[in-house]
């Protein structure tokens, strides 16, 4: 039985690519806003324009994707509800979805407005959606929970560890930083549920970093034991802190 | 690239000319709320790049054409004359790709026309494109039909009104067809933000008070062709901020296909509310 995998963000960048390379190992629910992932979906198959009657092999493992706004508290409820109706457990959450606009407030006059809604997808909803699924699903099965290794996995950033030349990253960086945090108390938070928690913080990718180098350590932490830990991926080098 | 051989990149004459076109093979085919195909990424980059350079052109050249009568946005009907990049959705290669993608049988009528949205444009209500449409005549044998790949017939407003029929050349013999694809195809618009609207909005139902339940968003480069059929309730969604640019296109079967299948009550005239 393939693993169950709440991701969200799904329609972005690292959304797509975990899409596509994992779908045949998760069972993937795509949590997505307005655009939905470049992959076969339970509401879409896939198919060659130029050969439409012909089936394409990307359509065997299709992601169940959900349209959900998650600046939105109740949608945040509703996802998990959802994933846990459709596939009855969650093995590995990633928090994915990012709000990655920058912009200065003292150059812009909107950019006040728009850092709640960053702070809100950034940094609460990872630890809002893993709580519902606490609550709902991993508390009191610490035993089973580390038998089939669940875990959460948070895509923080660069951004969250040093302070950025430039002032319009600095509520993006500081909504990463804030996750960064929140990852080590959520680690402590959930050890006795037996279930761990991990960040990746990459540099920018694909520009800087192959995405499916993101995606492969997220992979490597899923199946890996350490709980509590930052794996901080530049273009050159990894480290953890 | 030499003159002819331009000529013949934006004029494939079969689906697999186009190949070397699209950016990838990767295209979504939906059922909710009703039957429509999806793709973004639809051409390479060089290609795309054309296409939004020939389409900025006329909206220079035209501040985006006359109004259209009944909606909220400007736009203009390409004639047979139509050459460089825009000529690829008045190919044949093109128009059967899109017929068999959406497993329609088509005559090779096209409505081709270039719309433009300004900011603010008001929202459109919902409604089908089940309706019928005037070209010139002879009916050709179809695209799809061996032989006859040259077989498209663009509509002609100055010699056939394509809503009324109505003939301005005494030797059109206007022939009435049905639509029975619609394409979208979003091109130089801005990055695509939320607060900037302008999507297709898809509905279940026409009726009074109707809200769709999925809203596709225009982004550059992407495409949106569902066949039309009594259900195919989709509308424009406006009060966005910026303006929202899309090559537009109908394809057409027969009146007698049509009515067969739907029967000839579901046949609106253009413009006609559910």
């Amino acid at each position: 039985m393939r693993r169950v995998c709440l991701l969200t963000g799904a329609g972005g960048v690292f959304g797509n690519a975990f899409c596509r390379m994992l779908a045949r190992q998760y069972s993937i629910m795509a949590v997505h806003r307005s655009v939905p992932p470049l992959v076969a979906t339970q509401q879409a198959e896939l198919f060659d324009p130029v050969a439409p009657r012909r089936g394409v092999p990307e359509s065997e493992y299709p992601v169940f994707a959900v349209e959900a706004d998650l600046a939105q508290p109740a949608e945040v409820d509703r996802v998990a509800e959802l994933a846990l109706a459709r596939f009855g457990q969650v093995d590995l959450l990633v928090n994915a979805a990012a709000e990655a606009r920058v912009r200065s407030s003292t150059t812009d006059p909107d950019a006040i407005g728009t850092w709640e809604r960053q702070l809100a997808v950034n940094t609460l909803v990872p630890v809002h959606l893993a709580a519902v699924l606490a609550r709902e699903f991993w508390k009191g099965a610490a035993s089973v929970n580390r038998a089939h290794g669940r875990n959460v996995v948070n895509i923080s950033s660069t951004a969250g560890l040093t302070v950025a030349p430039y002032p319009e990253r600095g509520f993006y960086g500081a909504s990463k930083a804030a996750l960064n945090i929140l990852t080590a108390q959520m680690a402590a938070e959930y050890q006795p549920l037996g279930v761990r928690v991990n960040a990746v913080a990459p540099t920018s990718f694909p520009e800087l970093l192959p995405t499916e180098r993101v995606i492969r350590a997220v992979r490597q932490l899923d199946q890996g034991q350490m709980s509590g830990r930052i794996l901080v991926m530049e273009s050159e080098r990894t480290r953890w802190i | 690239m030499s003159d002819s051989a331009q000529s013949r990149m934006w004029d494939p004459q079969r689906p697999a000319a186009l190949a070397p076109l699209l950016a990838h093979r990767r295209w979504w085919r939906y059922r909710y709320p009703f039957p429509h195909l999806r793709a973004v990424n639809v051409f390479r980059p060089a290609v795309y790049a054309e296409l939004e350079d020939a389409f900025l052109s006329w909206l220079k050249a035209t501040d985006g054409g006359t109004v259209l009568a009944g909606h909220d946005l400007r736009g203009t009907t390409l004639s047979s004359e139509v050459e460089g990049p825009l000529r690829l959705f008045a190919s044949p290669g093109w128009h059967r790709l899109i017929a068999r993608a959406c497993s329609v049988k088509a005559t090779g009528h096209v409505n081709l026309g270039l719309h433009h949205h300004r900011p603010g444009s008001l929202s459109g209500f919902p409604h089908t494109d089940l309706n019928p449409g005037w070209f010139p005549g002879p009916v050709p044998d179809g695209p799809d039909r061996p032989g006859n790949a040259d077989g498209i017939v663009l509509a002609a407003p100055g010699r056939v009104d394509y809503v009324s029929g109505q003939v301005s050349d005494a030797s059109a013999r206007p022939v009435k067809v049905i639509r029975a694809v619609a394409v979208i195809f979003y091109l130089a618009n801005p990055m695509w933000e939320e607060e900037h609207r302008g999507e297709t909005g898809l509905y279940r139902n026409g009726g009074a008070g109707a809200q769709p339940v999925t809203s596709i968003p225009p982004h550059s480069n992407s495409l949106l062709a569902f066949e039309c059929t009594p259900w195919s309730f989709h509308g424009f969604l406006g009060g966005g901020c910026v303006p929202r640019n899309s090559v537009v296109q109908w394809l057409h079967q027969s009146a007698d296909a049509a009515t067969d299948r739907w029967g000839a009550g579901q046949i609106r005239n253009y413009g006609a509310r559910a």
